[in-house]
């Protein structure tokens, strides 16, 4: 606004004298004349001292503004002038305001090239923390505009000039500092180095290891940078007067401002040099030496030519050829963020114009208000008070930037909505995050989205599959797998927020391998590294590179950052749960495929020799059981082999250990083999050392006068329902080993007679073992019991004890395959 | 909204209705009219006051009692100015009427200026000096009271108190004609010629329709021997205001010096015509520039003649010193102590200290040219050296030219006793001010032993 201000008034049309003052004395010496103008054919010359003008005595500029409003363009005004030791008088005539030069406009126009760029860039950012290169960019770009304006604007005599000259000296004394400033933190933090580090590490020389602490870490810093140059101007201004000397000025500010400042230049474009000389990757090197370059060719003719010689020499000739090149540090950051694709810059040039008039309305709004004040204040004690128009300015300039802010935003949300592209993104994220069930396309999406969302260089997701976490295709040169023990994961898992990489610097002391891995990550530029959980357990880990801007990540970004990964973690979860599901079905098809192959090897009719009758299911605790019951080829003719098996494991794997000792127990049978031969065979061919498999049997032998030999292989002996009622364990033969348990072994039989109405029953231990759902067995004694009191054939015995069984174990899940085959012999042969 | 946010826009709120009140609170009156009108004629008359333009200052403060016939402030005005137009009756009545005022109805400042009017009425210098003393200190940003204090100062012969408060009146009022004059003839008066010019030159400039400016300027370059200006000056000032007399005579006075007795005459009779002078003074003025021109001119004869024609004139210090002058021509030394002691008589009539140091030095003076016209040089030393030390430059009362005289004897005498060097010394200061005063070219020659 200040800048507007003096621009309008450089070319507002008014009467005016050509006069050019100097513009950091308090009296009116003249600078220099507008050539043609009424003071030029006048005669008065740079160095004449402005006594009076149009029958008054002036000593100020304020006052010399007042003499001339009374008169009008054309008129001729007596002046009187002080030239060396005399006083003269001279007559001017007035001409229309011309002050405002090519070189002024010229400074005007670079000025407002780097306020433009600077918004543009803070606007690109409005996320950015304070202190941030983008905020000290803007500082630096809005002091630019101010001393261009306001400390090259040819002074005359209006109260703009005080107002417009405090301004640019204000921003003389800011405008080193916040250029030190930036190349202190652009394009990231240069830090000083003083002390070695195995010195720091020693304890080190104090007060040096002190200095570079304060300028490496202290908040404090930059503040003491900027506050130094206006209080040394003070001090040295205050001393002089103490002690009643007069303290030479050099173009307004004393020698040691302009010292003290020269060195903040300089510091500055040695911390330029410094990044440029550290950058390690060239889109970077190239990114500073363009800057660097501009800043280099730009800064120094304007410093030589448009201060130095100026403020020392009083030689304003060259300042035209120092002030053109200035130019170049704006066009070569421009440059730099173009060239670099650090923002999208189809938009610069509508929000340009946007925000011009937007600044113009609040200027209006204020132009109005000043009016307003000077009529409320007219008669009171302020409105007299020379102050007043200071004081005006300066609430001004306060009230100002609010103001914009407040109407900035309304416009920000009617006319850019590219300012709420992060949240609308994040938005489609979301939706895409519903609908997305595949772990792989959810990678992709969320590492991609976020990359594009907040322009980041790259960003990768590692995702948990058991023991590791497994990198995605994205950020090759990452390592490919994460130990899910590494104590930094759990540390990760411990915030919910994401985690600067530089804040886990402390676990590489306590884990060798996350230190592996947080160097690597730290040498691929990672910068955070998100967790993706659920219910406290980390899912995945999704690491962030830099920014294309090289900012830091600011407020809104972490925030972003969060909800994604909040986000992604519930749809990870939902995908793995999907792909579980989805799996667990295919399973289910698989194991009803299974359970038909397993029951169409068990099968339907068990072939037994004249006089017995036999009955026998097979329940499975699961789809797939593991207990099965075959009949063997005969062994003798008349005879016949039954086999009762319940193998280790349930399910699939229960029942493909069934198969194999079904196949082993037909083969070996087929061989013509005796019981106890089958049964050493089938022990051999089913022992593994790893993992262990075995298989419990009872291998029956029918004979055809009733007579029953079995041996038993882990099973339960059978039990003989004789005829009469009464109920017996059948004698349990002295080996009872489970085929499969070592490698050899070997089976004794026993052998039992039955007499016409017994019946035999052979059961697995699924039967003992079936629990209600109050975690009680149905046990020996129970089965003894139903046994005892089922009645009618084989088929009904088993159905019985089915049912009771079922009865027993109620809504229960089934714990084991269950087994029944009872068989009865009748007499007859 | 949180109760916390009311509360802070409440507080904010407050903050900024009372500072609004504050700043707005009308400031307290300086001047008790009610009357727009009347305050802005009395403040254009008071701005006229600054520039010496008394007629239009009276203007200004009728117009402000016709609107407010009670405004005293404008009555205590309109009283000054017409006291320094030379009104001094009708000054007086406003004065009177002023002083009638009810006290209670005047604002404090206006109170004051009524107490300072009845103490310059009724009271003594001194009072006055002391209540203008306490009255700066209480209104200090009136420029109206250091003016008035300055002039006292500068009455009272403290020409360095006055000199302080007649810049602290410029400070408060950069455009008071009153203390550029002023300033400009005590600078004169001490020597400080550059700083005089620039008083007067502000004077002149902001006050382009006077012709007192041109015509103190005219008088500064007489001194300082800047002769062609002096002249434009004048000329200047009679063009501005062609019945301004006083330019006239000074530029007689300057024809005088350069010798040119027709122009003297010529401007003498100018003079005599615009100031209303009778025949007999006027002979008297035209003797008395003609026996000017006899004694620059080293014309003892024609001197002597003149100063019979003023026998009977009136005893100005001019006729006096021109017949001490032809008395010494003639040798005449009796004559010349004679006058001398008449001189003295009159001084101790008057009172040596009402007249100040001009009288004395007038008599030290005669005493150095009697001495060194009798050949007593090394005594004649002192005296011309007193009369110089005694007079100073102003150019009112033609004080300045007489001091010239008096060095002018002084070196005169030093190179008669021998001291060569001394006189070198006090010519040099002579040359300083004046490089053209009559009968230097003469004590060039002396110095260097011709």
């Amino acid at each position: 606004m200040v800048a507007c201000l003096s621009i309008l008034d450089m070319f507002l049309a008014r009467a005016y004298d050509g006069v050019v003052l100097e513009p950091d004395r308090s009296d009116l010496t003249v600078r220099s004349v507008v050539s043609g103008s009424g003071a030029d054919d006048a005669g008065i010359r740079p160095g004449d001292r402005i006594s009076g003008l149009g029958q008054e005595i002036v000593r100020t500029p304020a006052e010399a503004a007042r003499a001339l409003q009374k008169h009008g363009v054309g008129e001729r005004v007596a002046y009187l002038v002080e030239r060396g030791d005399g006083l003269l008088e001279i007559e001017v005539e007035l001409g229309p305001r011309r002050l405002g030069t090519p070189l002024y406009l010229y400074a005007c126009f670079s000025g407002f090239l780097f306020f433009f760029i600077g918004l543009y860039v803070l606007l690109s950012r409005p996320d950015a923390q304070s202190g941030s290169p983008t905020h000290v960019f803007f500082i630096l770009c809005t002091l630019f505009l101010l001393f261009l304006v306001c400390r090259l604007r040819p002074a005359s005599y209006s109260w703009v000039d005080q107002v417009v000259l405090t301004t640019g000296m204000l921003s003389l004394l800011a405008l080193p500092a916040a250029f030190l400033h930036f190349f202190m933190v652009f394009p990231r933090r240069v830090r000083l180095t003083l002390v070695p580090a195995e010195e720091h590490e020693s304890g080190g020389p104090g007060a040096l290891a002190a200095v570079e602490r304060f300028v490496n870490g202290s908040p404090y810093f930059f503040t003491l940078l900027y506050l130094l140059p206006p209080v040394l101007y003070a001090a040295t201004l205050g001393i002089g007067a103490a002690l009643d000397t007069r303290v030479r000025l050099v173009s307004g500010a004393p020698l040691a401002s302009w010292v003290l400042m020269g060195d903040y230049l300089v510091l500055g474009l040695l911390a330029l040099l410094a990044s440029l000389l550290r950058a390690r990757e060239g889109r970077e090197r190239r990114q500073i030496a363009t800057v660097f370059v501009g800043t280099v060719l730009g800064v120094t003719p304007f410093l030589v030519l448009g201060v130095a010689f100026p403020s020392l020499f009083r030689n304003d000739r060259y300042l035209l050829i120092g002030v053109i090149p200035l130019v170049l540090v704006p066009l070569t950051f421009a440059y730099a963020i173009v060239r670099f694709q650090f923002f999208d810059i189809r938009v610069i040039v509508r929000r340009s114009l946007l925000y011009t008039l937007t600044t113009a309305v609040v200027s209006g709004t204020y132009a109005i208000g000043i009016a307003a004040f000077n009529l409320l204040f007219r008669d009171a004690s302020l409105g007299k008070s020379p102050l007043f128009p200071l004081l005006l300015a300066l609430a001004i300039l306060a009230l100002f930037d609010p103001l914009r802010r407040r109407l900035q935003e309304p416009v920000d949300r009617f006319f850019f909505r590219e300012e709420y592209d992060a949240r609308r993104a994040v938005e489609e994220v979301s939706e895409e995050l519903v609908r997305e069930f595949s772990v792989e396309r959810l990678d992709g999406l969320l590492t991609t989205r976020l990359s594009e969302i907040l322009h980041l260089e790259w960003a990768t997701l590692y995702r948990r599959e058991g023991k590791a976490f497994i990198r995605g295709a994205s950020a090759i040169g990452l390592p490919q797998l994460l130990p899910a023990t590494l104590v930094m994961l759990a540390e990760v898992a411990r915030h919910e927020r994401p985690v600067p990489i530089g804040d886990l610097e402390p676990l590489k002391a306590l884990d060798r391998d996350t230190r592996a891995v947080l160097e690597a990550l730290s040498a691929h530029g990672s910068r955070l590294l998100v967790g993706l959980r659920v219910r406290g357990e980390l899912h995945a880990l999704m690491v962030l590179g830099p920014k294309l801007s090289d900012e830091e990540y600011g407020k809104a970004d972490l925030q972003l950052i969060k909800t994604v990964a909040n986000q992604g973690a519930v749809a990870l979860e939902n995908a793995r749960l999907y792909r579980e599901r989805a799996r667990q079905v295919e399973l289910e098809k698989e194991l009803e495929i299974a359970r038909r192959v397993q029951f169409s090897l068990i099968p339907a009719q068990l072939p037994v020799p004249v006089g017995w009758q036999v009955a026998a299911i097979c329940a499975p605790a699961r789809r797939v059981g593991g207990d099965f019951y075959d009949a063997l080829p005969a062994l003798d003719h008349g005879t016949a082999a039954i086999v009762v098996g319940d193998v280790s494991g349930k399910s699939v794997p229960g029942a493909m250990l069934m198969v194999a000792a079904r196949e082993v127990l037909q083969t070996a049978a087929l061989g013509g083999a005796s019981p106890s031969q089958i049964m050493q065979v089938a022990n051999q061919r089913l022992y593994t050392p790893q993992p262990r498999l075995f298989v419990s049997l009872a291998f029956v032998v029918l004979g055809r006068d009733g007579t029953v030999e079995y041996a038993l292989a882990g099973q339960p002996a059978p039990l003989i329902r004789r005829g009469t009622g009464r109920v017996e364990e059948g004698p349990a033969p002295v080996h009872r080993l489970p085929l499969g348990a070592l490698r050899g072994g070997a089976w004794d039989f026993s052998s039992v007679r039955l007499e016409p109405g017994d019946v035999l029953i052979v059961y697995s231990d699924g039967l003992t073992e079936a629990q209600n759902e109050q975690g009680e067995f149905f046990g020996d004694e129970r089965l003894m019991s139903v046994v005892q009191a089922v009645n009618g054939g084989p088929q009904s015995v088993v159905d019985q004890i089915v049912e009771e069984v079922g009865d027993f174990v109620g809504e229960a899940e089934p714990y084991d395959d269950v087994t029944v085959v009872a068989l009865r012999w009748s007499g007859e042969t | 909204m949180k109760a916390r946010s009311l509360i802070m826009i409440a507080g904010a709120a407050a903050v900024l209705v009372s500072a609004t009140w504050w700043a707005a609170r009308p400031a307290p009156r300086e001047w008790s009219t009610d009357s727009e009108e009347a305050l802005s004629a009395f403040l254009a008359g008071r701005e006229a006051t600054q520039k010496l333009y008394f007629l239009e200052a009276i203007e200004h403060m009728r117009t402000a009692l016709k609107h407010d016939e009670d405004f005293v402030a404008a009555r205590l005005g309109l009283a000054d100015a017409l006291a320094s137009a030379g009104q001094g009756d009708a000054a007086r009545a406003e004065r009177d009427r002023a002083l009638e005022a009810d006290a209670s109805s005047l604002t404090p400042r206006e109170r004051r200026g009524v107490e300072l009017a009845r103490l310059r009425r009724d009271g003594g210098q001194r009072e006055v000096l002391a209540l203008l003393e306490k009255s700066v200190q209480e209104f200090p940003g009136d420029p109206t009271l250091t003016r008035s204090l300055a002039s006292m100062y500068y009455g009272r012969g403290d020409a360095e108190a006055a000199v302080a408060w007649f810049e602290k009146t410029l400070e408060l009022a950069p455009n008071d004609g009153l203390s550029y004059n002023t300033l400009g003839y005590i600078e004169m008066g001490r020597g400080d010629f550059a700083a005089a010019e620039a008083n007067l030159k502000r004077y002149a400039f902001i006050a382009p329709d006077q012709a007192n400016p041109h015509d103190s300027l005219g008088e500064l370059y007489t001194i300082t021997g800047r002769w062609n200006e002096a002249i434009a000056e004048f000329r200047r000032a009679l063009e501005v205001n062609p019945r301004f007399f006083p330019a006239w005579e000074h530029l007689a006075r300057l024809h005088v010096l350069e010798g040119n007795e027709p122009a003297a005459l010529e401007a003498t009779e100018r003079f005599c015509g615009l100031a209303g002078l009778g025949e007999a003074e006027c002979e008297v003025r035209r003797a008395v520039m003609r026996a000017w021109v006899a004694w620059i001119r080293k014309d003892d004869a024609a001197l002597t003649a003149e100063v019979e024609a003023l026998r009977t004139a009136p005893g100005y210090n001019d006729v006096l010193m021109l017949r001490h002058f032809a008395a010494l021509g003639a040798r005449e030394f009796e004559s010349a102590v004679e006058i001398e002691e008449k001189l003295e008589a009159s001084l101790k009539k008057a009172g040596a200290e009402e007249k100040g140091p001009a009288q004395g030095a007038l008599k030290e003076l005669l005493v150095a040219a009697r001495l060194v016209s009798s050949g007593d040089f090394a005594t004649a030393v002192n005296s011309a050296a007193a009369a110089d030390r005694l007079f100073n430059y102003n150019a009112d009362g033609g004080q300045g030219v007489l001091k010239l005289i008096a060095r002018a004897l002084h070196v005169e005498a030093l190179i008669a006793s021998g001291r060569l060097s001394e006189a070198r010394s006090v010519l040099a200061s002579l040359e300083a001010v004046n490089p053209r005063f009559p009968g230097v070219n003469e004590l060039r020659a002396g110095v260097r032993g011709r």
